[in-house]
């Protein structure tokens, strides 16, 4: 048998604390390897890393007021089950810290959502001196009723949206409904010790919060519907789409995209978003959108992005421009599938 | 755009050498190391020109250039054609070369704390609102979004007499304590808003917040119509708890759950009075409330003046006998037709007799006398009272106004209320009386 050594707790607490930085430097290390071995390409842009980073916590940070207040709500006049609830803002640190939220699903979504936060401004920071947005005022008094009613519609859930930096990203309701379950576990975890009728409290509450989100209110859904009322002629596609960029109204952009090419709005939003023009040049293409018009669009948008190359832009202009719309339709046929084939495509081809 | 532009323009042949270029735009390509066909100096204009060539469309962007110790924000347009490029470069504006250049500007972020925020382009359209704004200012915020702000809000001079928001839309600044009225709530609120300036330094709108107006200093005179519910409130929310104060008053001094102290029931006594005195008052408010409307229309029946006259002694009779008055009503047994409401008119011979015997001294006598007067039925309420002096016969008909203010009693409205009505009728009321040798109250009416 081994001789035990026992230090003396001011030696052992001293090794605790080197044996912890020790370790957060081999993390660092790691991140730095990984990072070096990132293709520009692909790294994020430092604003759209921190947008990413606002969302995810607002996600976070809504799905847990929510349900920590439905669950208080429940146990009223039960103040120990109450103390037994963890600290929302605890809850959203080590939630985010975790790990747990790195799914695909979930961060292809706040990304998309980051994306659109840093993309809509800038599009408006690049128009030209003397050019005028034309798009709002035209379909505020558009002579149809119901291009009117949806367009005022698509205007207030977009301003929804852009209330403020900490507002919650819109999710899909499949990746809602699991962070909105990680946050009801976080909330509980020191909890279920206690047996203090906690958890079936915030099960409750967590059932209430996804019953009560309406999709329908969103802005992606007000920007389909408008999309679909306006029912842009195909000869006018392109400037109608280059209008919404003029706007700054992305969601309206690719909303369009996908009514003009009846692929799902998703896809279309995340060809909107992707610094590679590839795939959103081909949709649009497939709808006969004229090569000069996908120049303007695909210019406008890479002025606007940091994350895009201009000088790449040409090439993927060209070819896409080159496709017959047959070619092109037949390209982008794969889009057209259902989404959740889709999904499960991803990640078989990802294996 | 803030101060004229100097305009640039040269012409790249296919390869992108410059063929040609005026003489401002040789000075700025030489100083940046180049020269006629040879490649464009400046990177960022090579990369205007190569895009403009290749993707075959119209280039327009901001670029910075840096000239010697300057930065030149300029706004460059390259157009291809077959053979070359054609360069145009406005110089929107030259700066010291430290500072960052404007296209890297942030975002502009709406004012902080405000209690909802908007954005305008730069029309001063609502390009975005947020949605609480309706509840939060009372108006509706959809059919606000891509009108002009001046439809939402009344812009109003600050005290310095200008106009914060306007000032900064001219000088491109921020502004604050931007008075406003939101027009459809009337809510006086403050603005503050961001400057969104485009590429080129041009004004683009403002993201803006809204906060609530500190109180006026002078308060708005209360509407009239507001007066009127209010007065509708008082008559629901005062006649039923009074009602219930003063039978509970009345039933403790009357002994009515057991003996209670002698003390106790004068003080459920006087708790009684005041309380018909507030269900007094709050009938009159009542009236008043009913007589000041425009609307306000008596009916014209045939009626006999005298049936009316002993009625309303009738009434009171009680109160007549409780402080020794007599009310002397003889000339009640001939009729007297008139034109007029009957229940208006025994209102008013109601309040002329209660307040003769009011004032009445215990064992005196109160006359009701009857007559006709021309095409006019006259009724006349005397008593032995100290009188009203001339100075005050005028006054005791004005609202809220008595003959002696520290007398109990009675709200000052009763008499205001009568000449209303009469007038109303087509007669009138007035007051015939001496210090010291009581008073004559005459209503006349129209005779039937």
């Amino acid at each position: 048998m081994a001789v035990e050594v026992f230090h003396e707790a001011p030696v052992l607490a001293a090794r605790m604390r080197m044996s912890a930085a020790a370790h957060h430097a081999e993390a660092r290390l790691d991140a730095a390897v990984a990072d070096t071995q990132l293709d520009d390409a692909v790294r994020l842009d430092d604003e759209s890393r921190a947008a990413v980073a606002a969302m995810l916590d607002a996600a976070v940070r809504h799905a847990a007021d929510a349900i920590a207040a439905g669950a208080r709500r429940l146990l009223s006049g039960n103040a120990t089950a109450i103390s037994a609830l963890a600290d929302v803002s605890e809850v959203a640190v080590a939630l985010v810290g975790s790990g747990h939220l790195a799914e695909r699903e979930l961060m292809r979504a706040v990304l998309a959502e980051a994306r659109l936060s840093v993309l809509e401004p800038a599009l408006v920071g690049v128009r030209a001196p003397d050019e005028v947005p034309l798009l709002l005022p035209r379909l505020a008094d558009h002579r149809d009723p119901i291009v009117r009613d949806r367009a005022t519609a698509f205007l207030l859930a977009d301003s929804r949206r852009r209330r403020d930096a900490a507002h919650p990203p819109e999710l899909p309701a499949e990746v809602e409904r699991r962070l909105a379950w990680l946050v009801a576990a976080a909330l509980t975890c020191d909890a279920a010790a206690l047996g203090s009728g906690v958890e079936p409290a915030v099960i409750a509450a967590t059932r209430r919060h996804l019953s009560a989100r309406n999709e329908d209110r969103g802005a992606d859904a007000a920007a389909m519907r408008l999309a679909a009322a306006l029912d842009v002629p195909l000869a006018e596609t392109g400037t109608a789409l280059i209008d919404t960029l003029v706007e700054g109204r992305l969601r309206l952009f690719a909303a369009m995209v996908a009514h003009v090419t009846r692929v799902d709005y998703s896809e279309a939003l995340a060809a909107t978003i992707d610094p590679d023009a590839a795939t959103l040049l081909t949709l649009l293409r497939s709808a006969g959108v004229p090569r000069d018009d996908l120049a303007r669009i695909g210019l406008r948008l890479a002025d606007a992005d940091r994350m895009r190359d201009a000088d790449m832009l040409p090439d993927a202009v060209d070819a896409a421009g080159a496709l017959t719309v047959e070619e092109a339709r037949e390209a982008i046929a794969p889009l057209t599938f259902d989404r959740d084939f889709r999904a499960a495509q991803r990640i078989w081809t990802r294996r | 755009m803030s101060a004229p532009a100097v305009s640039l323009s040269a012409r790249v042949d296919g390869e992108d050498r410059l063929v040609d270029a005026d003489e401002g735009f040789a000075a700025l390509n030489a100083r940046a190391g180049g020269g006629p066909g040879a490649l464009l100096a400046t990177p960022q204009l090579a990369a205007v020109v190569r895009l403009a060539r290749r993707l075959r469309i119209p280039v327009a962007r901001a670029v910075t250039i840096a000239d010697a110790a300057s930065d030149l924000d300029c706004w460059v347009r390259a157009v291809a054609d077959e053979r070359g490029v054609t360069l145009g470069l406005a110089v929107l504006r030259e700066r010291p070369g430290w500072r960052e250049p404007v296209n890297a500007m942030p975002p502009p972020v709406a004012p902080a704390g405000a209690a909802w925020t908007w954005e305008t382009d730069g029309a001063l359209r609502l390009t975005r609102v947020m949605p609480e704004a309706g509840a939060l200012a009372g108006f509706d915020v959809a059919m606000a979004l891509g009108q002009p702000l001046s439809r939402v809000f009344a812009l109003d001079p600050d005290a310095g007499g200008s106009v914060p928001i306007l000032d900064a839309m001219a000088e491109r600044t921020d502004f604050d304590a931007q008075p406003a009225t939101v027009r459809e709530s009337q809510r006086r609120v403050l603005l503050a808003g961001s400057v969104r300036v485009d590429v080129a330094g041009t004004f683009a709108g403002f993201v803006g917040g809204t906060f609530p107006a500190p109180a006026p200093a002078v308060p708005l005179a209360p509407a009239i119509d507001a007066d009127e519910r209010f007065n509708t409130r008082l008559d629901r929310a005062l006649r039923g708890p009074l009602g219930r104060i003063v039978a509970n008053a009345d039933s403790i001094n009357a002994g009515a759950d057991g003996a209670v102290d002698p003390h106790y029931a004068d003080y459920a006594a006087d708790i009684a009075s005041a309380g018909r005195h507030l269900l007094g008052l709050v009938d009159d408010l009542v009236d008043l409330d009913a007589i000041e409307r425009d609307d306000f229309a008596v009916e014209h029946q045939t009626l006999d003046l005298a049936d009316v006259a002993r009625r309303a002694a009738g009434l009171l009779q009680v109160r007549a006998a409780d402080a020794g008055v007599r009310i002397d009503k003889e000339d009640t047994d001939v009729a007297l037709p008139a034109i007029g409401e009957f229940r208006r008119t025994l209102q008013i011979m109601v309040n002329l007799i209660g307040n003769a015997l009011r004032y009445s001294p215990r064992g005196a006598t109160v006359w009701l006398r009857l007559q006709r007067d021309g095409d006019r039925a006259v009724a006349i309420v005397a008593d032995q009272g100290k009188g009203i002096a001339v100075a005050d016969q005028a006054r005791i008909f004005e609202k809220f106004e008595r003959v002696d203010p520290s007398e109990p009693g009675g709200s000052g409205l009763g008499l205001y209320i009568a000449r209303r009505l009469a007038r109303a009728m087509g007669g009138d009321l007035t007051v015939d009386s001496a210090p010291g040798m009581g008073a004559r109250f005459i209503l006349s009416l129209p005779a039937a």
